[in-house]
């Protein structure tokens, strides 16, 4: 994989500083976000991760234009959305931000098909542009068989990939997606992870809530989230040129520990390998020859 | 060991090799060393026997191939019914431990969290790599090991002369991926119970 720009190289695409949110009044206050910090480099992958009701859905509609925030900054690619007029919020959000809704939000009455072209009606790309990026997506996704059908015929799973079609097919600079794997099984989940890193590798930046480790585990960076705060941060990271998944456990001697090592990246802020063990460690008690 | 030899008689390191071929996503490499320890003990108990074989680039070799008692032993292996994944695992005992004494055990936690999620990461680049993109079946997984394999054994066949296919791995498409795809699932059963203890117990780790 080719190297990817860390979040602090350079201008944050997205940049969230003490981002403050809550619904309802007194009694039934809800308070969702309790001063977020969070910059994202442009081409960084980032998924957020965090119990039910911690925010996630609110942060990512934040970092959509979708609603305001009561207090904090969202910075679009150096532009203080916030401060736009809902209109003009609208349109800067319809130029760089593609979001994948939790429900979906499919529009009922037109067909799989012309859900994905919407975007792309509307920012008037070509009719052979349009169909031919459309079928794409929809090939990549298993869903050309369905079309020409509309969304309410469709199972969970299906529309939740068109959903993601729908968003991606603009190619946005910033695409925001709200559980993508969420009703999907592991085949689909492949497929849509599989998805999310061609467009990463696009350009795309990627934000992405789930609460699925292993979908987690394919980004650039890991946000945890937890009673609208940001606990923690993490850089995942592969050690495949150590043999497998063993390679992050506790390794058979100094070899493992310099494999480990010398794994590329810019992972200061990864977790040093841990100590050198017994050597047996099995993740699967295979090993009990 | 035993389901190896059932394939034909093979020699300590090939034994080693077919293992870490078949495992190599998801167990360490098993230590020769090992491997002869095992066989000392099966030839003990009667389920191999070995011959010395003159091998021309170098020491003699024992060729170890499985008997009818460890036919017998291998059958009733598979018949025996399986461990379940449940229990005292090490970060189970460390949770008790911890509780018990008052030891402050939430590094723990968040240091086997991380490493779950390292060991995710590393399963979802071997199957990227294993599965080109668009892909939606893995075509070989073990497959592209077992050919290249199997060019291998060729070559120790004819300088050794052994005639084992202990070694060889010609296995059912997709195994490779059903292999990860179980370290896939304890991993996330895994980091689900931590979010659970990290929720249940707050406070008190
Ligand atoms: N439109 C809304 N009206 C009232 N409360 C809301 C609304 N949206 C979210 N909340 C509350 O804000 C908190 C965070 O919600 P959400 O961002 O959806 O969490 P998550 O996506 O992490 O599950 C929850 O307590 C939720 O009940
Ligand atoms: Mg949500």
């Amino acid at each position: 994989m080719e190297p990817k720009p860390s979040s602090s190289a350079g201008t944050p695409i997205i940049e969230v500083t003490g981002l403050t949110k809550a619904f309802g009044r007194a009694p039934a206050k809800r308070v969702a976000l309790r001063g977020v910090d969070l910059s994202v480099a442009p081409g960084e992958w980032v998924a957020i991760v965090g119990p039910s009701g911690c925010g996630k859905s609110t942060l990512l509609h934040l970092l959509a234009g979708l609603d305001t925030a009561d207090s904090g900054s969202v910075r679009l690619a150096g532009e203080e959305i916030s401060a736009l007029s809902a209109g003009r919020r609208a349109l800067a959000r319809r130029h760089r931000v593609g979001l994948v809704f939790q429900a979906y939000n499919l529009v009922p009455h037109l067909t799989v098909q012309a859900n994905v072209e919407l975007g792309m009606r509307v920012a008037g790309t070509g009719r052979r542009a349009t169909r031919a990026r459309a079928q794409e997506l929809l090939d990549l996704l298993g869903l050309s068989d369905v079309a020409r059908a509309l969304p309410a015929t469709l199972s969970g799973g299906q529309q939740q990939r068109v959903a993601i079609a729908r968003a991606a097919a603009t190619r946005p600079d910033v695409l925001l997606a709200d559980e993508p794997t969420g009703a999907l099984d592991s085949e689909a989940t492949g497929t849509v992870v599989d998805l999310l890193r061609t467009e990463n590798a696009g350009g795309r930046t990627v934000v992405m809530v789930t609460h699925d480790y292993a979908v987690a585990a394919t980004a650039d960076r890991i946000v945890f989230l937890r009673d609208g705060k940001v606990t923690d941060e993490r850089r995942p990271r592969g050690l495949t040129d150590s043999g497998g998944v063993v390679g992050v456990l506790p390794g058979p001697g100094p070899g493992a520990t310099a494999a480990a090592g010398s794994s590329s990246g810019d992972d200061a802020e990864g977790p040093e390998p841990a100590g050198t063990g017994t050597g047996d460690v099995d993740l699967l008690g295979l090993g009990s020859w | 060991m035993l389901a190896l030899l059932d394939r034909g008689p093979a020699h300590g390191y090939e034994l080693k090799r077919a293992h870490d071929e078949l495992f190599g996503d998801v167990a360490p490499p098993v230590n020769v060393g090992q491997i002869y320890v095992t066989l000392t003990r099966l030839e003990r108990d009667g389920s191999v026997v070995h011959h010395v074989e003159a091998n021309a680039d170098g020491p003699d070799r024992k060729i170890y191939e499985l008997t009818e008692v460890g036919r017998k032993a291998l059958r009733g292996w598979l018949a025996d019914p399986s461990e379940l994944p449940v229990g005292k695992s090490d970060i189970v005992l460390k949770l008790v431990a911890g509780l018990i004494t008052d030891g402050t055990i939430a590094p723990a936690v968040a240091e086997h969290r991380m490493r779950c999620i390292q060991a995710l990461r590393t399963l979802a680049d071997l199957r990227a790599t294993k599965r080109p993109a668009g892909q939606s079946r893995d075509p070989g997984g073990l497959n592209e090991a077992a050919n290249t394999d199997d060019t291998r054994a060729t070559s120790t066949n004819t300088t050794g002369g052994t005639g084992g296919t202990g070694g060889r791995t010609d296995l059912p498409v997709g195994l490779g991926d059903l292999l990860r795809e179980a370290s896939v699932l304890h991993l996330q059963a895994e980091l689900r119970w931590l979010d659970l203890v990290e929720e249940r117990l707050s406070g008190r780790l």
